[in-house]
């Protein structure tokens, strides 16, 4: 064997090794003895569906488990460490504690949640904050949709909504808006909208520029239609007078709900955009690092946590993603660890991880370690996956592209409408290639035998609040990204059923997930998110 | 009594603000910024008010080419209270009024108890 994959694997098998011998969280979600107890209200009932969380002092992990129909909860098995606990629920205070755990030993920690006077809003999610908006008017309703899609794509609501600004201030928000979302241009780099171009391709007419002095797209065609009547609404339900929130939390977890664990890790900040991995047994993060042809793996080493920005205390609101930067993507590896760092990123069955990385597609070998890089594609949007002959694919601003990985010749599969804005895409069993066009509501389809590309057009959301002048936008502006028409469903992360023929998307505007059959080519249903209308459902990954 | 703070606010930020076209359109001279690290917990809190309030125009954490580009980028505030005539007075002045145009006011947004947490992160950033 070459000295130099023996070296890859002992890094390998070293890595393994190393995370085995270190303190590990349970891998078990069956109840321990380490640390239980109830959570009761300000009367003594027992309070079913609260979350009660533990973190360790220096430890980069928070578990979370639910009370039951006792109010009783149970964490499973916890390693040592000093642990700071806490209870939560919207409309109630957050009690915390303090205990020292060790394993095998029983800890008892009760809680007694008092309701918060007056009510917080900022305990709301972004689906339930929307969902308490006033709705006794038609033009109520109607403005939620038009705020929904026109300011969630890069932010939740809830980042705005806690805000109380004046008219000018908004006016000034704007301002900025109009220059962020009409940023960058596509199909090259795959994000702002096309210049001067319609969905479908038509040229917008006459000489409009946007803010930035480019060509108007759609993003600030629909922003200027809108921006009157989204700043009066918005001085409405964030501005200076207070609004008479009627809040309206989703109901708590009961029944079998409740036997859930959550695992949340902070990762540390690195600024290296090189693939990393999470042991999620420890919470340590590693990355790799290409040095000489030869992949190093390097620890990295944990930042300290500021514990008001992890929104682990829902009475502080939302966080803004664009400063607490997670990761866009993750690819759970076969070899256990949770890889994340790239764009596009899935994982393949038979032991690699795959991304993109602008023009190319990227794939690493989980059992060396070698990372190979395949380019020659336009740039890839959000999706990567592998077809059962070992082909791989990725979305792009056109369409799909295949590369196969023993020649690196690139194969395009364009889309039927253009400047769709093709966003994810998946395969299903009979490798029929599915793409999401986010900008026109379909679904694209590369059949698995022929290579013929069709596409499966979705149904306009009807509302008896939008008016007729909201359908001449969709007919006459439509809609991108960032910013979209009324109506619009906006298919844009997927996933495909790797045993069957179907696929599935998440309907970003309109709160619901749209199944489509790649062997008939149509569309098989479209269903709502309970409680989801307003939740914007992003991925729908059943790969 | 106001009008006398309005005015003393217009002169401070006529030394503050003519700079700000400068270093917003000159792309190759900005650059990121390390911000001080909060220890106490109003720092902390301070922090995370400045992350959700502030970090779109004064943060070069997020977006930051991006942020050059459109000449969105406006002082990071970097040892803000280390410039002259930088006072408690006068930044809790400005975040409250904000400029128009340029900048919303956090008037009825923040508290006075997250005022105070701001300015104990401005102080240390």
């Amino acid at each position: 064997m070459p000295r130099s994959h023996v070296m890859f694997l002992a890094l390998g098998l070293s890595a393994v090794v190393l995370s085995s011998r270190l303190p590990a969280i349970s891998q078990s979600a069956a109840p321990g003895v380490e640390l239980t107890g109830t959570v009761t209200d300000a009367a003594g009932k027992p309070m079913e569906g609260v979350p009660v969380s533990a973190k360790a002092e220096g430890a980069p992990i928070t578990t979370s488990v639910w009370t039951n129909q006792n109010g009783a909860y149970a964490f499973p098995a916890l390693d040592a460490g000093r642990y700071h606990i806490w209870a939560q629920a919207v409309g109630f205070d957050r009690p915390t504690a303090e205990a020292a755990i060790t394993p095998g030993k029983a800890t008892k920690q009760d809680f007694t949640l008092k309701p918060l006077e007056p009510f917080i809003p900022r305990q709301l999610s972004t689906a339930e904050w929307l969902e308490s908006l006033p709705a006794e008017t038609s033009q109520d309703r109607r403005m939620r949709i038009v705020m929904l899609n026109n300011c969630s794509n890069c932010h939740l609501p809830a980042t705005f909504l806690e805000k109380r600004f004046d008219r000018a201030s908004w006016e000034t928000v704007f301002d900025y808006m109009e220059k962020i979302a009409a940023h960058g241009s596509v199909p090259e780099n795959g994000s702002g909208d096309p210049v001067g171009i319609k969905s479908g391709g038509v040229k917008f007419e006459g000489n409009e520029l946007d803010a930035n002095g480019d060509p108007i797209g759609v993003h600030t065609k629909l922003m200027r239609h809108y921006r009157t009547e989204l700043i009066d609404y918005l001085v409405k339900v964030a501005g200076p007078e207070p609004l008479e929130l009627n809040p309206k939390p989703f109901p708590r977890p009961t029944g079998v709900a409740t036997q859930l664990v959550v695992t949340e890790f902070d990762l540390p900040a690195d600024r290296s955009g090189a693939m990393r991995r999470l042991d999620p047994r420890t919470g340590r993060v590693e990355r790799l690092i290409v040095r000489d042809g030869r992949t190093v793996v390097e620890e990295v080493p944990p930042t300290p946590v500021n514990e008001y920005r992890t929104g682990s205390d829902w009475t502080l609101g939302t966080r803004d993603e664009h400063e607490e930067r997670g990761t866009h993507d993750i690819a759970v590896g076969t070899d256990g660890y949770i890889y994340y760092g790239a764009n596009a990123m899935s994982s393949d069955a038979r032991g690699f991880v795959w991304w993109a990385r602008g023009g190319e597609i990227v794939r690493l070998d989980l059992k060396t370690l070698a990372i190979r890089n395949y380019p020659g594609t336009p740039v890839i949007s959000h999706g990567t996956d592998v077809d059962s002959k070992g082909y791989v694919w990725g979305s792009t601003g056109y369409g799909t592209v295949r590369v196969d990985i023993e020649t690196g010749a690139v194969t395009e599969f364009r889309s039927v409408t253009p400047y769709s804005r093709p966003y994810d895409m998946g395969i299903d069993g009979l490798d029929n290639v599915y793409f999401s066009q986010i900008a026109v509501d379909k679904m694209g389809v590369v059949d698995g035998r022929t290579g013929a590309v069709t596409e499966i057009a979705l149904p306009p959301m009807k509302s008896p609040d939008l008016l007729p002048e909201d359908v001449k936008v969709f007919n006459e502006i439509g809609s991108w990204d960032h910013n979209s028409a009324p109506g619009q469903l906006g298919p844009r992360r997927m996933g495909a059923d790797r045993y069957g023929n179907f696929a599935y998307a998440g309907l970003y505007w309109a709160g619901a997930i749209a199944q489509v059959d790649g062997r008939t080519k149509t569309l098989v249903g479209i269903h709502e998110v309970p409680n989801g209308r307003w939740a914007q459902p992003y991925n729908d990954d059943s790969g | 009594m106001i009008a006398h703070r309005v005015a003393r606010l217009l002169l401070i930020l006529s030394v503050l603000v003519l700079p700000l076209p400068l270093t917003a359109q000159s792309e190759e001279s900005v650059r990121a910024e390390v911000a001080g690290i909060p220890q106490t917990d109003a720092q902390k809190r301070g922090e995370a008010i400045f992350s959700k309030n502030c970090h779109l125009c004064h943060s070069s954490v997020g977006s930051f080419e991006q942020k050059v580009e459109l000449k969105i980028l406006q002082p990071q505030l970097v040892g803000l209270f280390k410039k002259p005539r930088v006072t408690e007075e006068f930044v809790r002045a400005l975040v409250q009024s904000g400029l128009p145009r340029r900048m919303p006011s956090f008037r009825t947004t923040l508290s006075p108890s997250e005022m105070d947490d701001l300015i104990a992160y401005l102080e240390i950033r």
